[in-house]
């Protein structure tokens, strides 16, 4: 119904009849639709018809395309360029979070370790061997290193082998770091990743009074613990499971998380090991992959399981994690949640391995029991391959700047960003994806690999299609999905 | 409780000024005599005399040989003044204006009645004359103000037309009223300018936010909406140059026909391109002014749109933002949207239905503009 | 999705694809496409298949595209339909690119230019 004068119908305030095309890139997302996003991370998916009709500047301005095109800002017309300085906007705050780097650091306080885990990353040591603890001077280095991070978030995370068999560093590099925080005020944290299989009172007490968390290994059910995670001694299980609870009754539900480690007998199992984190009272679970480092490797465990194994392992859970969610129990997945913040959120997730440029020595810096320094978890476990073209260097021997600004890493960040990449540049999912220059040295050689080959990019494609299809889909699982941002 | 801001309920007793004037309502006879020149004895039980030096005398009863220039009796639609209260009085029209309450939960100060859109659902229409005076009236008025007030609001029309004269304005509240919060209604255009926006911000006002309206993720709708070419731009930039110097500023989003459609489309806009903005208010329509002309157009019943008013206001919502709902009833709201819901109607124009007093949830609920005889929702019901 | 007018104008030689010893040879018509493009789509396609690019004149380009052993000839053509679909998006990127690229800059150079942050509370 049109207004009478003096007022005007819509016919005055028509946009322009032709509009311009701001810089997006497109690719195919299923048989009917293309995926078209900009570099800020906004969406719209088209048939190819409109796709192609609107490179063509053949959209009619009343279209539902030209409006949800104009909306994310994918073009504009002359007489509205406020959409410019809004894009340089969000160009700004999305660049803006690579300023504050190396938000997370991995002191591995130990190698001595009680259990065999199968696919341990680590080349554990058995308990007795006192030289494979970090120092109380290395210690302290590493905490100073650490506080020259610009970023006002810092997380230290205490691995190992298991990290309680030397509570007594995690203490003083708890009390420590937080003597040198009163200075610094910045937003400090610390993380234990244990077995739980040494989780005193004593250790209990002091997590509690000084608001540390930990996070353990549960692989799944009982059988499939016990078969991955063996303890000397046994009942590994049972150990994990009686500690979960004394943790969460002494710290509270938010101060207990667990992780899985996906092998070859976990793929088919996963509706099983989920239903054993809502049994032990989760609220989160990571599907992770399984990683082509350390013991995994060498025991030729990547043989037997493929990447596209790994991708029906993960839709399959993920259809379980809704279905709860569905039924009333709040249960988040880690990995989608992290897509999602890439999705959504204006800066992005500050997850190490998705990061571009990557995570590495910007995301995470890892200090080693005896002194070396790399730029990653990885990193690190590729060392212990024979290949260390990740240590950034020794905490004896090289100072901040020599390490931030060493050519080897400054180089590798550069050529991994996938802004440069061959394939990746071109790639629609570009906004949500990220650099995994370890992985792709390991696995193909270098650090940039050709993706055409690269398990990491089939594994970001197909995740990432299948979460932008749920989200499109069904509004009640987008609302469940949002939630978990 | 309903009241009439302005009457021509006054029957003059004496001799009467030639033009207006303000003043504050005092109800003590016996305030102190120098400090009588800007006060107005209200007077509820007849006096043998009239104490002088006030400045006038507003009586709620007859009185012979009042003996007091500016002696009026108050028409019972203005016996609801109270000590406190600032009026203009206006001889000439045998009129009062009560320019602002003591005890009211919403004071609002009409700086302008220019503006540079000319939106269709406008509930104060503009209209082009100059009028500086209410400035001028405005800064007289504000030294009389209670400093416990908690909030004033600065509408129009568009008061940055007024330029530094509101700039002048922001600082004088700053220093008379330090701790009462200042809301500034504005549709954000002249802020495009990055200088004013600058002296606005540089006045460094303790608790102001700028509560600035905008209507669609496109400008084409937004630009339709307020009447006017280049519009959205003009505010999109104002809001920006705002919040680079740290200015509060509220988004407001009036909800009827050519609105709702694009609620969600626009909620996702703002949590893209505007996530820094400090509370967004998703309005419901009040049917006055240019409402009210173009109803037939704007109107639809809000238990038509709540499924895109609850989409909009959890995608706000789950991003972090600040959201409220304005103007709506817990009835015809769906429930998902009641913790957003707030009591946002002037005490002055508010009212409530007769199947309200059975309601339930009555003093939880915002209850109606006075204006809504004009057209109820069908989903207006008591809740048991 | 079916080849379109365009990718079936752009085939020189024969009309049909012959599979032969595990590869297959045609001619692409670089009036139609162009070179990059041609580069870029190959890359994309190495996991599925080595294609090999002959010497380019101005209005023809030979390829052989060579298939794992073992590669039935219906995944072969299959994987041609795919290169010739691709080639036409990586076309249409390239044209976006070109039309594109000045707005970028500008846009890059706005967004890092000396401006106030705007910080959210």
């Amino acid at each position: 119904m049109t207004l009478d004068a003096p007022f005007h119908d819509r016919t005055e305030y028509l946009p322009a009849a032709s509009y311009r095309l701001l810089p997006f890139r497109f690719g195919r997302f299923d048989d009917h639709r293309y995926l078209l996003t900009n570099d800020v991370g906004e969406y719209v998916l088209l048939s190819r018809n409109d796709l192609v009709a609107f490179v063509e500047h053949r959209l009619d301005r009343g279209d539902g395309a030209y409006r949800a095109l104009k909306s994310r800002h994918f073009l504009f017309d002359e007489r509205s360029r406020v959409a410019l300085d809004l894009l340089a906007l969000k160009y700004r705050t999305r660049a803006e979070g690579v300023a504050s780097f190396t938000g997370l650091h991995i002191f591995v306080v130990t190698l001595r370790c009680d259990h065999s885990c199968h696919y341990c990353q680590v080349s554990r040591q058995t308990e007795d061997r006192l030289h494979f603890d970090m120092t109380p001077a290395h210690a302290d280095a590493a905490l100073e290193l650490t506080f020259r991070s610009p970023s006002k978030r810092i997380k230290i995370e205490f691995q190992g082998g298991e990290p309680l068999l030397n509570f007594d560093l995690i203490r003083h590099v708890v009390e420590r770091g937080k003597e040198i925080n009163r200075t610094h005020r910045r937003d400090l944290r610390f993380v234990i990743a244990s077995n739980l299989s040494r989780l005193s009172d004593e250790v209990l007490s002091f997590c509690r009074t000084n608001g540390v968390y930990l996070s353990t290994s549960l692989d799944g059910p009982e059988d499939l613990h016990e078969a991955q995670r063996p303890l000397r001694g046994g009942h590994s299980y049972r150990t994990t499971t009686d500690n979960i609870r004394r943790a969460r009754e002494a710290l509270g539900p938010g101060f207990i998380s667990a992780l899985m480690t996906t092998t070859p007998a976990s793929l088919m199992r996963v509706e099983e090991i989920i239903d054993e984190y809502v049994r032990q009272g989760f609220h989160s679970i990571f599907l992770r992959n399984l990683s082509p480092y350390g013991f995994a490797a060498r025991t030729n465990l990547l043989r037997r399981c493929t990447i596209e194994d790994w991708i029906e392992f993960y839709k399959r859970g993920l259809a379980r994690i809704l279905k709860i969610n569905a039924g009333g129990y709040p249960l988040r997945e880690e990995f989608t949640s992290i897509l999602l913040q890439k999705l959504f959120s204006p800066t992005g997730s500050n997850y190490v391995d998705l990061q571009s440029p990557a995570g590495i020595g910007i995301g995470a810096i890892v200090y080693n029991y005896d002194g070396s320094i790399y730029a990653s978890d990885e990193g690190r476990m590729l060392a212990e391959m024979g290949d260390a073209s990740f240590r950034l260097g020794h905490l004896d021997s090289d100072n901040y700047e020599k390490m931030m600004t060493s050519e080897s890493l400054l180089s590798v960040l550069d050529k991994s960003m996938p802004e440069g990449a061959p394939m990746c540049n071109d790639c629609p999912f570009l906004p949500y994806c990220g650099a995994d220059p370890v992985f792709h040295r390991v696995t193909q050689g270098d650090p940039v690999g050709h993706k055409a080959f690269s398990d990491f990019c089939k594994k970001q494609m197909a995740t990432l299609r299948y979460v932008i299809g749920l989200l499109e889909s069904d509004a009640g699982v987008r609302g469940t999905l949002l939630q978990w941002i | 409780m309903l009241i009439k801001l302005s009457a021509r309920g006054l029957r003059p007793l004496s001799e009467v000024s030639p033009s207006s004037f303000v003043g504050r309502i005092c109800e003590q006879p016996e305030h102190p005599s120098t400090e009588r020149a800007t006060e107005i004895l209200l007077v509820k039980e007849p006096l043998a005399m009239l104490p002088d030096g006030f400045r006038g005398y507003l009586l709620h009863h007859e009185m012979r040989d009042a003996g007091r220039r500016d002696s009026y009796v108050l028409a019972p639609e203005l016996t609801y003044l109270a000590h406190g209260d600032v009026v203009r009085v206006e001889p000439t029209r045998r009129g009062l204006t009560t320019l602002y309450r003591r005890t009211s939960n919403s004071n609002s100060f009409l700086l302008t009645e220019r503006c540079d859109n000319f939106c269709v659902m406008c509930s104060q229409p503009p209209r082009p004359d100059d009028d500086l005076w209410r400035v001028h009236e405005w800064m007289k008025v504000i030294p009389l103000i209670s400093p416990d007030t908690t909030e004033i609001v600065f509408s129009g029309g568009e008061p940055a037309l007024l330029g530094d004269h509101l700039v002048q304005l922001l600082d004088t509240m700053k220093r008379v009223l330090p701790r009462t919060a200042l809301h500034v209604l504005s549709n954000g255009r002249r802020f495009s300018d990055a200088a004013f926006a600058r002296s606005l911000a540089e006045v460094h006002h303790p608790d102001l936010m700028i509560g600035i309206p905008l209507y669609s993720d496109l400008a084409e709708e937004h630009d339709y909406v307020v009447q006017a070419n280049g519009a959205y731009d003009e505010t999109v930039r104002g809001i920006l140059n705002l919040k680079r110097r740290g200015v509060r500023v509220e988004l407001r989003f009036v909800i009827h026909r050519d609105t709702y459609a694009r609620l969600a489309a626009f909620a996702e806009f703002v949590t893209r391109n505007l996530l820094f903005v400090d509370h967004v208010a998703l309005m419901g329509l009040e049917m006055t002014g240019f409402a009210k002309t173009n109803l037939d157009a704007l109107w639809i019943d809000p238990i038509e749109y709540q499924p895109q008013l609850v989409e909009a206001a959890w995608i706000l919502h789950r991003a972090g933002l600040n959201v409220s709902v304005y103007n709506h009833q817990l009835c015809v709201l769906s429930s998902e949207l009641h913790q957003f819901a707030r009591k946002s109607i002037s005490d002055w124009k508010n009212l409530y239905f007769d199947e309200c007093a059975a309601c339930r949830l009555k003093d939880d609920c915002g209850g109606f503009f006075a204006s809504s005889t004009v057209r109820r929702s069908s989903g207006i019901a008591a809740i048991s | 999705m079916p080849i379109d007018e365009h990718v079936k104008s752009g085939i020189n030689g024969s009309e049909l694809l012959k599979f032969r010893d595990g590869s297959v040879r045609l001619e692409v018509d670089m009036r139609c496409y162009r070179l990059s493009a041609v580069q870029k789509v190959a890359y994309k396609l190495a996991e599925k298949c080595t294609v090999v690019l002959g010497g380019v004149d101005v209005t023809s380009l030979p390829i052989t595209f060579l298939f794992p052993p073992a590669t039935s000839e219906a995944v072969a053509l299959d994987v041609i339909r795919l290169f010739f679909q691709d080639l036409l998006d990586q076309e249409l990127r390239e044209q976006i690119a070109e039309e594109t690229r000045p707005l970028r800059a500008l846009l890059l150079a706005h967004a890092f230019s000396k401006t106030n942050l705007i910080r959210r509370e």
